[in-house]
């Protein structure tokens, strides 16, 4: 009796055992079966020679904006919804850094480049009121960009709007404006329709007024943005879709799961480390543009040491851009040694300031500033932004080596801007997201009175460029100026650049006529049609 | 009863008060605020001068909290300083996500892990105790997240049955909702369910070894009348509790499955307020999930005079 009980109890504890071995088999079964295993083969699909009508396309965008007031926001993703529901004067052309006219036919500059003289487009009608574009609501526009503050000092130089028929509009500049048509084509200065504003008591946070390919049907903070297509857009046969609908997806990975799953179209940031993943997908495209984003270390030129140039040119030899690059964004961006600008902008110049990493040189450049033994100093960086925090790491490992001991601070995004803006800081890793003309890329930032000159930095040459290059209207002139600014700006080293970022996104093979642009505008929605 | 839950009511303006004072200082000992957040950067003194003073952000500390008790009291929970958005229907519009998202976590621990601890109780050392005693280990050591990617990558990329993430509201169309909570429900749910499991099992085989029980089988009364109706009904207080406090819990706990499963909850809510320094949502947030809390610990005690008939208020 004892006996068949133990045998009994065995035989159990032998199924359990196994049905537990079993448990733990199919558990790593499913892990990694979900980790390796590649989409499921899609066939090619005929994508046909004209574009099709139609379709509903879902773009992920990483968080949901914080106002539909184009003249009121200044955080990209509100960007993102905004830009679709309405027109602008100017618009960006194909080649970045050019703009053509959009819902102007035609302008025509004055000789002393003060007066611009705009031709609207006929029949460009607004989406809630119906009414026609005119000359008016451009007045009033602008007049309400410069009310609302944001953007206000893109439109400094404007003296005086005049309209003097329906059709035309003309603006009186105090002086010669370079970056002026540049500024005009800014999606968010955008034409908005005045009897909606007043509407809805002055604030379009939540509304509509625009004359763009695409209007509002319903915005869910959180969930999504709808936006149809316009049926009496004023480009003939655009846009192609019916509707697009936004999603805002915080979470990387879910982003690009999404887009796996084909429960997304197009998926506007690609992050480096899920790039490779895409890649793979055999139902997606993975698009790289040069784009816009550009990080460096940060040095405090109003704090010592580093109000010693030597001392900032020491850090700008001893990084090692290479291997930053190499580890923090797996060697997809492209290192800074000279200029700042995206090979495929027209101020882009081929300079190689710091070819290579050279220590021996960092060590003696700070010997000559009476530093031989080195100093300590305390790197800022953002916690919300890990692949900053893993490059000040290395820049950290790399000053070491030449005797200066840092220190990383990483802090909560509130608390780090707000010492960035009070200049509170021995030395950062951080970024800037540049955008078309030369000024927005430079001016603020490398002025000595320019509004987020963080780093103190102050060279009365750079700043006669920086002002020479906002008036002169010369093409020609205005590259030789700014390059004259960045090889100024380069050696004196208030930044030691590290690396520009590519612009990746990715979509389905079903969406074809999306172009990924460098500043990440979705503009060419318009453009885009879906294969069914 | 109605005597009872109005005193609790009463009890717990005082103790929301509390909530209040800790949440609108603490919020605001946090360096950085509201101006520099929105600001970014790039910002003067100026104009960050300009822009605390149209906030109101210049005043006195107990002069903004009484300015802002007082309009809570009336009704108005203020504005977020980032979206221009009402407080009180930010919270409104998430607030549903985040009940379903609770209740449907719950109600997995519930019918799951309640008959699963009775029957390991009852089938104690047995086959089932044993399955149940590893659901409970696995559902307590594996993490939310990871269960809920584990689940996105076998149900939504391997399978394809089911979608990774995003909301469609109950109203608008319930199928699709249920689609979208099913998979964040169960990653949430799972650790409750653990906890509830193992709490049922425990108390379960406290009773079952009760005199009465012995008693009740030794009367005759067929086992699963004594199991349900004699050891079940007594064993429930513990587990009520312990449902109760986890469900209080997932209400502000759910931040890490609502960023995975993008949905827009009050956890994410809550979150983005604080990173933002938003001081009238994370005010306001704090103060609707403790209220949460709140009700939920007095519908547990009121359930507990619907159980047990010797406990009255």
């Amino acid at each position: 009796m004892g006996g068949s009980a133990a045998a009994r109890t065995d035989r159990r504890a032998i199924r359990e055992q196994g049905i537990a071995l079993l448990l733990l088999c199919l558990a790593a079964y499913l892990m990694v079966s979900g980790c390796a295993r590649e989409e499921r083969d899609v066939p090619m699909r005929a994508v046909p020679d004209e574009p099709v009508r139609g379709g509903v396309l879902t773009i992920a965008i990483q968080s949901d904006g914080q106002s539909l007031d184009p003249h009121r926001v200044t955080d990209a993703a509100s960007m993102r919804l905004i830009e679709n529901l309405y027109g602008t004067l100017m618009r960006y052309s194909d080649v970045y850094g050019e703009v053509e006219p959009y819902l102007a036919e035609s302008y025509e500059i004055s000789e002393d480049g003060k007066t611009y003289t705009f031709i609207l487009r006929e029949s460009v009608r607004f989406h809630e009121t119906g009414r026609e574009m005119t000359a008016r609501d451009v007045k009033y526009s602008i007049r309400r960009i410069i009310e609302h503050e944001v953007r206000a000092e893109q439109f400094e130089p404007v003296d005086k709007i005049e309209t003097p028929d329906d059709r035309t509009v003309i603006f009186r500049l105090t002086r010669p404006a370079a970056p002026f048509l540049t500024y005009l084509a800014y999606p968010m200065n955008a034409i908005v329709d005045r009897e909606v504003v007043e509407a809805h008591d002055g604030s379009l946070d939540r509304a509509g007024a625009g004359c763009g390919p695409f209007r509002l049907v319903e915005w869910r903070r959180d969930r999504h943005l709808i936006l149809d297509r316009y049926e009496h857009y004023h480009v003939q046969d655009r846009p192609y879709l019916d509707r697009v609908i936004y999603r805002p997806i915080p979470d990387e990975t879910a982003r690009t799961t999404s887009l796996r799953t084909r429960e997304i179209h197009i998926s506007l940031d690609v992050p480096d480390k899920d790039r490779g993943l895409l890649e793979r997908a055999t139902h997606v495209v993975v698009e790289s543009v040069p784009g816009t984003f550009w990080e460096y270390v940060g040095m405090n030129a109003g704090r010592e040491p580093f109000d010693d140039v030597r001392v900032r040119q020491a850090v700008a030899w001893a990084v090692d851009r290479d291997m930053v690059n190499q580890l923090v964004k797996f060697g997809r961006s492209r290192i800074l040694t000279g200029g700042f600008f995206p090979t495929n902008h027209w101020a882009y110049v081929d300079m190689e300031m710091y070819p290579g990493r050279d220590p021996d040189r960092a060590r003696a450049l700070l010997r000559e500033a009476g530093y031989p033994d080195g100093f300590e100093a305390v790197i800022r960086v953002g916690s919300a932004f890990p692949y900053q925090v893993a490059a000040a790491q290395i820049v950290k490992q790399n000053l070491e080596e030449v005797g200066i001991m840092t220190e990383i601070l990483a802090e909560e995004s509130g608390v780090f801007f707000e010492a960035l803006g009070r200049s509170d800081f021995d030395m950062t890793v951080v970024g800037w997201l540049g955008f078309v003309d030369p000024d927005e890329w430079f001016y603020n930032i490398f002025h000595s009175e320019g509004r987020w000159n963080q780093q103190q930095y102050a060279n009365p040459d750079v700043d006669t460029l920086l002002e020479q290059g906002r008036r002169e209207t010369d093409m020609e002139e205005r590259r030789e100026q700014y390059r004259r600014v960045q090889e100024k700006v380069v050696r004196d080293a208030p930044v030691a650049l590290l690396y520009i970022n590519d612009q990746t996104s990715a979509y389905l093979d079903t969406v074809q006529g999306f172009r990924v642009h460098p500043t990440a505008t979705t503009l060419s929605l318009r453009e885009t049609w879906l294969v069914e | 009863m109605l005597k009872y839950t109005l005193r609790r009511l009463v009890i717990a303006l005082p103790v929301l008060l509390g909530i209040s004072v800790i949440a609108f200082f603490i919020v605001r000992l946090v360096p950085g605020d509201t101006v520099t957040a929105l600001l970014g950067a790039h910002y003067s003194e100026a104009e960050a001068e300009a822009l605390r003073q149209r906030l109101g952000l210049d005043q006195p500390l107990p002069v903004q909290y009484v300015i802002w008790l007082g309009n809570v009291l009336s009704g108005d929970f203020g504005q977020s300083a980032f979206t221009g958005e009402p407080v009180l229907e930010a919270i409104l519009n998430r607030l549903p996500v985040t009940i379903q998202l609770v209740a449907i976590s719950i109600c997995f621990a519930v019918f799951v892990a309640v008959p699963l601890g009775v029957m390991a109780a009852v089938g104690r050392s047995g086959r089932t105790d044993f399955f149940a005693t590893l659901f409970g280990l696995l559902g307590i050591s594996i993490p939310g997240f990871w269960l809920g990617v584990l689940l996105i990558l076998l149900f939504s990329l391997t399978l394809g049955w089911l979608p990774s993430g995003g909301f469609v509201s109950l109203w608008d169309d319930p199928i699709a909702n249920f689609r979208h909570m099913i998979l964040p429900g169960l990653s949430l749910g799972m650790a409750v369910a653990a906890v509830v499991m193992r709490m049922t099992r425990s108390t379960m085989l406290e009773v079952l070894n009760e005199e009465y029980i012995k008693m009740a089988r030794a009367k005759g009364v067929p086992k699963r009348r004594t199991i349900i109706r004699h050891a079940l009904r007594n064993a429930l207080i513990p587990i009520i509790t312990i449902t109760g406090i986890q469900a209080g819990y997932l209400l502000g706990g759910s931040i890490v499955i609502e960023q995975i499963f993008s949905l827009p909850g009050i956890g994410l809510l809550a979150l983005q307020a604080i990173t933002n320094r938003d001081y009238a949502l994370v005010q306001g947030t704090v103060l609707f999930i403790a209220l949460g809390f709140m009700v939920i610990n007095l519908l547990v005690d009121l359930i507990y005079a619907w159980l047990d008939p010797r406990i009255k208020y």
